[in-house]
């Protein structure tokens, strides 16, 4: 399956989505001028992934595990529905029994930004999601 | 002196006296809140306020101008009213608080709807402003996106103070709506 890599911006964040690499990561500001224009490929490639993941699991057998990096410095209350799709999404896959968790990082001195992780997580049913200090 | 020029010399003594430190009054596109943003991270970064209240003022005035941007494209004022008349963006630094403030025209049958959204969270206390958060981002599904909410939590959550609001009659069906929120330093 092919790569998912947006550039980052001013307003908007970083995203590379590689299984070849197993590298899935979302980086930076996220306050797009259109949100839903931006998150929606986002959630129709995680869509597809699950397909191919299921397929992979029906051939090969469990697949090696996932790790989706969350590196935000902010983001507005609009995305803040779209990531929650991305979470919602990927807890839909751990339920499944895919082998993923997610890491949330945040400046140390950015206590808002874990406790935005908290409330996220606590909306999951199966996703583990660790929290990184950095 | 004409009278322009002594009208200019009394709005900037009126922003000195306010210590205002940004301010903006016409149309809120996505590239002017970007420029804006900007200049506020620079600004911030010279007072050298520390970094979670940098944090917090950004995403307040990142709320505040979405909300009026959002207001902006559901109203066309000029057909309304006959003459143009922008929002207005203003931030000042005054009695050891940021204080942002924000003015722009409303249909007068959203008040009672947004009057009960700011009496809500003004009403809850760090905790229940969480849940609630919780909550808004639980229950709106893709279709709803649009729908205000999870953004004045977000304002009342990093505000961390009570938020001050008012509604001007403009006319029967229009209004002018200013909401203030404050951030200590």
């Amino acid at each position: 399956m092919n790569a998912l890599l947006i550039e980052p911006s001013d307003f908007s964040p970083k995203v590379v989505f590689d299984p070849a690499k197993n590298l899935f990561e979302l980086s930076g500001e996220s306050r797009p001028e259109n949100t839903s224009k931006f998150y929606v490929p986002i959630l129709e490639w995680l869509q597809q992934y699950q397909n191919v993941l299921y397929w992979e699991k029906d051939k090969f057998g469990q697949s090696q595990p996932k790790t989706f990096e969350f590196k935000l410095d902010y983001f507005n209350s609009t995305s803040a529905k779209f990531i929650m799709d991305v979470l919602m999404q990927l807890d839909k896959m751990a339920q499944d029994g895919f082998n993923i968790k997610a890491k949330w990082h945040y400046d140390k001195r950015d206590e808002d930004m874990k406790e935005s992780g908290e409330e996220f997580s606590k909306l999951l049913k199966k996703l583990p999601i660790e929290f990184v200090e950095v | 002196m004409s009278k322009e020029i002594t009208e200019a010399l009394e709005i900037h003594q009126f922003m000195n006296d306010r210590n205002i430190v940004m301010s903006f009054m016409g149309e809120l596109t996505h590239q002017v809140t970007t420029s804006l943003l900007k200049n506020l991270k620079e600004d911030m970064h010279a007072a050298n306020v520390d970094v979670v209240t940098q944090k917090r003022l950004y995403g307040i005035i990142v709320e505040c101008l979405d909300n009026i941007a959002k207001h902006w494209i559901a109203m066309d004022i000029e057909k309304v009213l006959g003459r143009s008349s922008p929002p207005i963006f203003m931030l000042s630094r005054l009695d050891g608080f940021y204080i942002i403030l924000t003015g722009n025209h409303i249909p007068t049958d959203q008040i009672d709807v947004l009057v009960k959204k700011i009496e809500l969270v003004n009403s809850l206390d760090k905790k229940g402003l969480q849940d609630f958060y919780r909550q808004t981002l639980a229950k709106e599904s893709p279709l709803e996106r649009d729908n205000a909410g999870l953004g004045i939590i977000d304002i009342a959550l990093k505000s961390g103070n009570k938020l001050e609001y008012e509604f001007r009659p403009v006319t029967k069906d229009v209004s002018f709506y200013i909401i203030q929120a404050r951030i200590s330093l």
